[in-house]
């Protein structure tokens, strides 16, 4: 069914001509190293020289740029990065410029870019243009279309952009090891005439296995993932996504990860506008409440933020948006403990009976019970009415009315009056 | 009759001066100084039980001893006055001893009396008496009782060298008591482990949350913890019997209890570089074995300077002819050494004197060889115990901390949790059996040596591995290492 606000932001995403601008989310909340600063303040496209885009990328940034010749030159640099998934998880993986996701590249359809490619790795490497219509000498497929970039070495990838839309670059040189170590980016080429859009996000989803206790995810597992990520960042981490009410808001998603992500919004319903093969028409769009991210695909989905408050957006297996787990412990729900509880506290004290009522009592009992190193607890996230119990791939859309300054967190949202759930008192139900 | 009564002054003067020497038998028998020995040695003192008030001296030692429990050294005092074996082994002494006194003494002189009765005249009747003394068995009086004397010093050392082993052996006993008493604990804790995790996985199955496949799989094992733990007890009777039976306890009193726990391993050892040295100045059983090559050596000197001179004897004889005249006189009777000069004799006592310096070297070489043995398995049995001490034992407590973590984050289960203690419980069992070998082997070594070796330092107070005991209520957070007491 569509309803009235995605009739609206499919309109609004027809109208074109709306000036793309406001106020810039600083998104430094993590600490995260970034390769550059979003810059939305300024007219698309951004300034020759000046470093960033229009695009949000949570947990992230974009690559700065410069003119060189009349081409719009990027340097990305390949290398290992320790990354801060979250307090108490930080994850040696493989990333661009100290980070992350790599840096979201930001160009203009029509535009020339030169990226130069500088391999810091402990080995070989390339990039893959993903999605993007270039030569076959381009496309950075190591040893089909080109040979590896070895470390030390740095390549001047060329070409001219021909359509705009959300695309991706990623390793294609032992990819498997590589993308699961965290080495992927968005791609993301503007159209010539400004979008009708006032806030874009960018969210690539990944998964890593990053076993309890490691920092290093295993590029082995298939499977078996345990670290479900937004922009390799978990819940509650995740930096929330900022919007004044009101606000035409698009989020980019890419995934390179070895799952398909249903992405669910709370409180709004969307349209999918594009894919990384292009613009969807308006025509072929439905409204939806879960957009399926397939592996090896981004999706674009526009809508106007018209429900106050603190919306959940996370993906909808429900096991990806959970911390660390192990996926083959006993089934204790239903079990009572008491007597056998007594009897293991005299051999360890620090026994607890866990998990015969349900999981959620995990939250608590993890601050003060010591996990493995380097690994968060399943649950985690605390609201304004307590334990959010999630992790993962989780992040929380914050809309305000009145709205100045997108760069700060505007914290939880207060429910008008007689808005709220409430607890049936005895006798009123 | 001058001469008659020369002789007859001359016997008389004889044995007026030996009557002396049969004194009685010294009721010493030579034990204050096999106790001064074991003393030195560091033993403590033996005790030779002979008549009622030993007895009852005996008795109330050993009650003293039990009292509130036995120490290792209690243990050792107790079979040192109350194991029949080495009561009897002490009879020795008093068989030697009585030696020596008979060595002391003369052969008695032998009195001789006839009445004859002629059938012609005159028909008076013919009496004849003499007494004769052998009087090689009164020259040789020094010679037998020097040989006699030294027989008694073996077999003082002897006595020594029983002393020493009923200690040692007493030591292993009471070792592999403390050492069976605790793994039978730790044990038992393996086995409530196993049972608590069985209990659980019971619930999980009543619940529907496990399959029998796996509950059955759980009490199996389960079961077998349970007969480890049977194994354990078993060792512990037998331990405990063989102990009782060195310390002679029987009745009420075999239900004594130790007083003591395993002590850890001593800061240091003691000097072992002069261990053979050591060995062979003090090993009684060599001493022993010495003193037998010394009086196989006095035998053959006996034997060669009485070779000539087998038989000696000297006596006075008196006799009343029939026609009433007395005839008196002195007489001698001495063998000759015509066809033998006692070479057979002295060859024998070659052979003995050979065999007994073969036997003390062969026991030398035995001394210094076990000296050397148990100084390097000691040392080995230190490095395995401090391994587990320093190494195993702390790995294995980090490990039940690292499943407690995974648990408390639900990342592994209660029964990967317990099983994880059980682990850290059988490495336990192994650093018990690893300091039962140090201390067994160090007692073993303390005989071999001889006695007991220098301190090398006065031993400080070392914080001992503690069982695998709960930990403080960390919730596996790390463990406070000090804090902890066996169960």
């Amino acid at each position: 069914m569509l309803t009235r606000r995605g009739l609206m932001a499919a309109l609004a995403a027809l109208a074109g001509g709306a000036a793309v601008g406001g106020p810039a989310a600083a998104q430094t909340h993590t600490g995260q190293d970034h390769a550059g600063h979003a810059s939305g303040a300024e007219p698309a496209p951004a300034a020759p020289g000046k470093s960033g885009g229009r695009v949000v990328t949570p947990n992230g940034a974009s690559l700065p740029w410069r003119m060189r010749g009349g081409v719009k030159e990027f340097h990305l640099v390949a290398e290992p990065v320790a990354r801060q998934f979250a307090p108490g998880l930080t994850v040696a993986c493989w990333g661009y410029n100290g980070v992350t996701p790599g840096p979201t590249i930001e160009a203009v359809e029509g535009e020339r870019v030169r990226i130069l490619v500088e391999n810091r790795l402990p080995e070989h490497t390339s990039v893959h243009w993903h999605g993007i219509l270039l030569p076959n000498g381009m496309d950075g497929v190591g040893g089909l279309t080109q040979p590896q970039i070895r470390p030390g070495e740095t390549y001047a990838y060329e070409f001219t952009l021909g359509q705009h839309g959300t695309f991706m670059y990623h390793p294609h040189a032992d990819e498997m090891v590589q993308i699961a170590l965290g080495m992927m980016g968005f791609f993301i080429i503007h159209p010539r005439a400004p979008e009708p859009v006032d806030r874009d996000f960018a969210i690539m989803l990944h998964e890593f296995a990053v076993h309890p206790g490691t920092s290093r995810p295993d590029p082995a597992v298939m499977l078996d993932f345990n670290t479900f990520t937004f922009n390799s960042t978990v819940f509650p981490a995740t930096e929330p996504l900022v919007c004044a009410l009101g606000d035409r808001v698009r989020i980019r998603l890419g995934n390179l990860s070895m799952d398909e992500h249903p992405i669910h919004i709370h409180g709004h319903n969307f349209r999918v506008t594009g894919t990384d093969g292009g613009p969807v028409p308006a025509s072929a769009r439905w409204p939806e409440t879960t957009v399926l991210v397939p592996v090896g695909a981004t999706r674009d989905i526009g809508f106007i933020a018209d429900n106050p408050g603190d919306w959940a957006f996370h993906c909808h297996k429900s096991h990806h948006t959970m911390g660390a787990m192990a996926h083959e412990i006993r089934n204790m729900l239903g079990v009572d403990q008491t007597g056998v509880e007594e009897r293991i506290q005299k051999l360890l004290p620090g026994y607890m009976a866990m998990g015969g009522k349900g999981m959620a009592a995990m939250q608590d009992h993890a601050r003060h019970m010591p996990g493995p190193a380097n690994t968060p607890p399943m649950m985690a996230g605390v609201g304004p009415y307590g334990n959010i119990e999630m992790g993962g791939m989780m992040t929380v859309i914050k809309i305000r009315e009145g709205l100045t300054d997108y760069g700060r967190d505007p914290g939880w949202y207060r429910q008008p009056a007689g808005t709220s759930a409430r607890k049936v008192e005895g006798g009123e139900g | 009759m001058s001469t008659v009564r020369g002789a007859l002054l001359g016997l008389l003067v004889l044995f007026a001066g030996l009557l002396p020497a049969c004194a009685t038998v010294p009721t010493s028998a030579g034990f204050p100084e096999v106790e001064r020995e074991a003393l030195a040695r560091g033993e403590p003192a033996p005790g030779w039980a002979r008549d009622d008030s030993g007895r009852a001296g005996r008795d109330r030692r050993v009650a003293e001893c039990l009292e509130g429990g036995l120490t290792m050294d209690e243990a050792v005092a107790v079979a040192l006055v109350n194991n029949a074996e080495l009561q009897a082994g002490f009879e020795t002494l008093g068989l030697a001893q009585a030696e020596v006194v008979a060595a002391g003494l003369p052969d008695n002189p032998v009195l001789f009396g006839q009445a004859r009765f002629p059938d012609t005249a005159p028909l008076g009747t013919n009496f004849e008496f003499e007494i004769a003394q052998s009087l090689l068995s009164i020259l040789l009086i020094p010679a037998r009782t020097s040989l006699a004397e030294t027989e008694f010093e073996q077999a003082r050392f002897a006595a020594v060298a029983e002393v020493m082993d009923l200690a040692w052996q007493t030591r292993a006993a009471y070792v592999r008591v403390l050492v069976a008493e605790r793994q039978a604990a730790v044990r038992g804790l393996a086995a409530e482990a196993a049972g608590a995790s069985l209990a659980l996985t019971g619930r999980l199955h009543a619940a529907g949350n496990v399959s029998a496949l796996t509950f059955e799989s759980e009490r199996s094992h389960a079961e077998s913890v349970g007969l480890d733990l049977a194994a354990s007890r078993m060792e512990l009777a037998t331990a405990r019997e063989a102990l009782t039976r060195l310390l002679g306890l029987w009745g009420a009193s075999a239900a004594w209890t130790t007083a003591e726990e395993l002590s850890p391993l001593p800061p240091a050892e003691p000097d072992l570089s002069g261990i053979e040295a050591l060995a062979v100045a003090r090993r009684p059983d060599l001493a022993a074995a010495m003193k037998a090559a010394d009086l196989a050596a006095k035998a053959l000197e006996v034997s060669i300077d009485w070779r000539f001179l087998a038989s000696v004897e000297v006596g006075l004889d008196a006799e009343k002819e029939p026609d009433g005249q007395w005839l008196v006189g002195p007489n001698l009777s001495v063998e000759l050494p015509l066809f033998s000069q006692r070479q057979p004799e002295i060859a024998a006592a070659q052979s003995r004197l050979r065999a007994a310096l073969s036997r003390a070297r062969g026991l030398a070489v035995t001394a210094r060889s076990e000296a050397r043995e148990l100084r390097d398995r000691l040392l080995i049995a230190r490095r395995v115990a401090e391994r587990y001490r320093d190494v195993i034992l702390p790995s294995q407590e980090r490990l039940v901390a690292e499943w407690q973590r995974h648990y408390n984050f639900m990342l592994a289960d209660y029964d990967q949790l317990l099983a994880a203690k059980a682990a850290e419980y059988d490495a336990y069992q192994g650093y018990l059996a690893a300091l039962g070998d140090y201390w067994t082997l160090s007692a073993e070594l303390r005989r071999a040596a001889g006695g007991r070796l220098p301190d090398p330092e006065p031993p400080a107070e070392l914080a001992a591995p503690q069982p695998p005991a709960p930990p403080a209520m960390d919730h596996g957070a790390g463990h406070d290492h000090s804090g902890r007491h066996p169960q």
